[in-house]
């Protein structure tokens, strides 16, 4: 709808072609073409963010000509201006993943230093950027369970009926599944139309809930069609996106594992403690988000690790007595622990990852706010107090 | 021919003897507690898994008709108090605010409400009646621990070359004792033999580091013909034992994390089918003898009344025997290039 801006396919494939993502997620084939394309590419990019800037609001991000990782840097602020969102802090706060052609929409997390911020999220409605979690976690295991989805049938949908036994349509009516949300997630709002519309609708769908935010988005085909048309649209997909789609899940976890952002929540357990200088904190891991991350799959190696995995007793905090005063903390007041961590997904099942997560600093930060802007101060795993 | 046969057999028997290393012996400040005899390995101390004495290491075991069982039967009474004995020495250091405020007069009576003063008091008395019953001879038990009004103590009492059981606490006085010979009983011990004993205790290890090997053991379980050899599972480690629990092991590098991975790893303990199927005969378990720094880190607390240890290891080799002696080396994996596997 709104990006119908780009129809050559001349654009089309220059914006496919990145030319400043990371060489090693790339296809051979888009090596070669990179120079040729290259002065090209700056001249569209640039028309297509002033387009934006005039008037394109919240639906979605044009696909630059950028796939793979952007951080939190000039170049992504500036794409997203979103009226929407006042605090400049938001924008220091995402990751985005550039769309790998104009097909896709980039694909936005929350971050903390410039790294992926998974746990506890701070998300407030209109107020923070939208982000695509489903669609992150969809790519990583596009990636991860690739043995699953060899088993993909592309020729046709896999039905749900006589699949008991044969784990082989078991896995390609989940990689299916799969496909459908990475679909319903990752496709531009034009190619959303496309596959999920039915072509004799009178007007174009609507996938996209009051809050601006995608939802609506059924089967392959469009709502009510009929099983042909289903798997014409399904088909289709695999032709034309799927190769895309599993070259860009590979740019995700480049060397199999992820350096992150684990954010916890707790709770201030007591008053301020004035012998100790301090405050203790409880429910790390208990309360909270888990985007990616559980407690259940930290691996704790030290005796200090296991005892906060598998004990509910409070840790401590120090905090001097009159920074202590300005933060104003009361029991019950949620506190962010952040720990930096390695994440490793562990494939225990056809259709089950683990993320499992190891300390990658000794060093747990404490935060007074969801969005990690008022830092308390920190204590070191190895140091670290705890009572009952 | 004869007499041939009969020199093979006692060099035999003395090579059994020889095969087991010598025991470190703490020596008492006085002859009346007991000295301690520590299992070692290779001149270092022993923990984790220890020898049962009774294990032979062609894999048969000493039975009662043999002529040495009652020697290895008293071997394995004094080890087994010793054991018990340097650990109740061991855990004073961490008990000092306890013993320090320690009523030395009279008993301190356990109540549903006490002071922080008078639970420390009760808690060091408990300790020094362990102490007492784990470190006096037996001439020192008989006058502490027995009621001549109501038990023979000549006759009826430890057994010539036997050691108090751990886990018998004999009380105050011995049985049926009156509040008055229960009082004296404690009173005389705490002034006469128990400062000798705090003495004693700051001179073991007082840095609170122990070199030595950790042994653990574990089933060989399931001969894996692709791999060829068999996987050890790290969660299946036996983690008991003396001062050093497996689960204690702190990781430093990425080998030593991958063999402590939460999850538990399997280690291949390579071994050809031919070797194996003689093998898996004979032995069902094996041996693990890691070369440790073990660290005494406090008390697990109040009530638990535990030793807090861990260890670090000094090498990435761990040798493997068949038996509990560590007598019959079968293998060494190094952890460097070990194996592994995570589930």
């Amino acid at each position: 709808m709104k990006m119908k801006l780009i129809k050559t396919n001349a654009v089309l494939i220059v914006t496919m072609l990145g030319t400043l993502m990371p060489v090693s997620a790339q296809g051979q084939f888009l090596k070669k073409l990179k120079k040729s394309v290259e002065d090209k590419v700056v001249k569209t990019a640039s028309d297509k963010t002033d387009k934006l800037l005039n008037g394109n609001g919240a639906a979605a991000s044009v696909p630059d000509a950028k796939p793979g990782r952007v951080s939190d840097n000039k170049t992504s602020q500036s794409e997203k201006v979103d009226k929407k969102a006042p605090f400049a802090v938001n924008d220091q706060n995402i990751l985005t993943f550039k769309a790998p052609s104009k097909d896709f929409r980039d694909v936005v997390i929350q971050a903390h230093k410039g790294l992926p911020r998974y746990g506890d999220l701070y998300f407030l409605r209109g107020t923070t950027t939208p982000t695509m979690n489903k669609a992150y976690e969809a790519l990583l295991e596009l990636k991860f369970l690739e043995n699953t989805f060899k088993a993909l049938d592309r020729s046709k949908l896999t039905k749900h009926q006589n699949i008991s036994g044969d784990l082989e349509k078991k896995n390609s009516v989940f990689a299916q599944n799969h496909l459908l949300i990475l679909a319903r997630e990752t496709l531009s709002d034009e190619k959303l139309q496309e596959y999920f519309c039915d072509s004799e609708a009178k007007s174009p769908c609507n996938f996209y809930n009051s809050a601006g935010e995608r939802s609506r988005v059924s089967y392959w085909g469009g709502t009510h069609n009929n099983e042909f048309a289903q798997n014409r649209s399904y088909t289709k997909f695999i032709k034309n996106h799927y190769g895309t789609l599993q070259t860009w899940s590979n740019s995700f976890y480049e060397d199999g594992s992820q350096i992150a952002y684990f954010v916890a929540r707790g709770t201030v357990a007591e008053k301020y403690d004035f012998g100790n200088k301090g405050f203790w904190i409880v429910n790390i891991f208990s309360i909270g988000g888990d985007f990616i991350l559980h407690k259940s799959n930290f691996m704790a190696y030290s005796e200090n690790e296991k005892t906060l995995k598998n004990y509910s007793k409070k840790v401590f905090l120090p905090v001097e007595p009159t920074a202590a005063k300005a933060f104003n903390l009361i029991e019950r007041s949620p506190v962010f622990v952040v720990f930096k961590v390695k994440v490793t997904p562990n494939v225990t099942s056809p259709t089950h990852i683990a993320w499992e997560f190891e300390m990658e600093d000794t060093i747990m930060e404490f935060y007074k706010d969801s969005p990690l802007s008022q830092k308390m101060g920190e204590s070191d795993i190895r140091t670290i107090k705890f009572k009952d | 021919m004869k007499h041939i046969l009969f020199i093979t057999a006692v060099l035999a028997f003395q090579l059994i003897g020889w095969g087991q290393s010598q025991e470190k012996t703490f020596d008492p400040p006085t002859a009346d507690f007991i000295s301690l005899s520590l299992q070692t390995h290779m001149g270092k101390l022993r923990f984790g898994v220890q020898d049962e004495y009774f294990l032979k290491s062609d894999g048969t075991y000493v039975s009662s008709r043999d002529d040495e069982y009652f020697e290895r039967d008293k071997q394995f009474s004094h080890n087994n108090a010793s054991r018990h004995a340097f650990v109740e020495l061991l855990k004073m250091r961490f008990k000092e605010d306890m013993f320090e405020v320690m009523d030395r007069d009279f008993f301190t009576e356990r109540t549903q409400n006490m002071y922080e003063k008078d639970l420390k008091s009760y808690t060091a008395q408990q300790h020094v009646l362990a102490l007492a019953n784990a470190l006096c001879n037996k001439q020192q038990s008989i006058r502490f621990f027995c009621n001549p009004k109501e038990e023979d103590c000549a006759s009826g009492f430890l057994q010539e070359g036997y050691y108090n059981e751990p886990r018998s606490i004999r009380p105050w006085g011995g049985r049926g004792a009156s509040e008055f010979q229960k009082l004296r009983a404690y009173t005389n011990f705490a002034k006469e033999k128990f400062p000798l004993v705090e003495k004693w205790a700051k001179t073991l290890y007082s840095d609170n580091v122990l070199e030595g090997y950790y042994v653990t053991r574990t089933n060989l379980g399931t001969y894996d013909f692709k791999s060829g050899g068999y996987w050890l599972n790290t969660h299946q480690f036996y983690n008991q034992g003396f001062l050093l629990r497996w689960y204690g092991l702190q990781p430093v590098n990425s080998s030593e994390r991958k063999l402590m991975h939460p999850n538990g790893s399997s280690i291949l303990f390579k071994m050809s089918p031919e070797v194996a199927e003689t093998f898996s005969e004979k032995y069902q378990k094996v041996y693990l003898v890691f070369d440790v720094t073990g660290n005494l880190n406090g008390l697990e607390n109040y009530r638990a009344d535990q030793l807090k240890t861990t260890f670090s290891l000094n090498s990435p080799v761990i040798e493997i025997y068949s038996d509990d002696g560590l007598t019959q080396k079968v293998g060494e994996i190094n952890i460097t290039t070990m194996v592994a596997k995570t589930r």
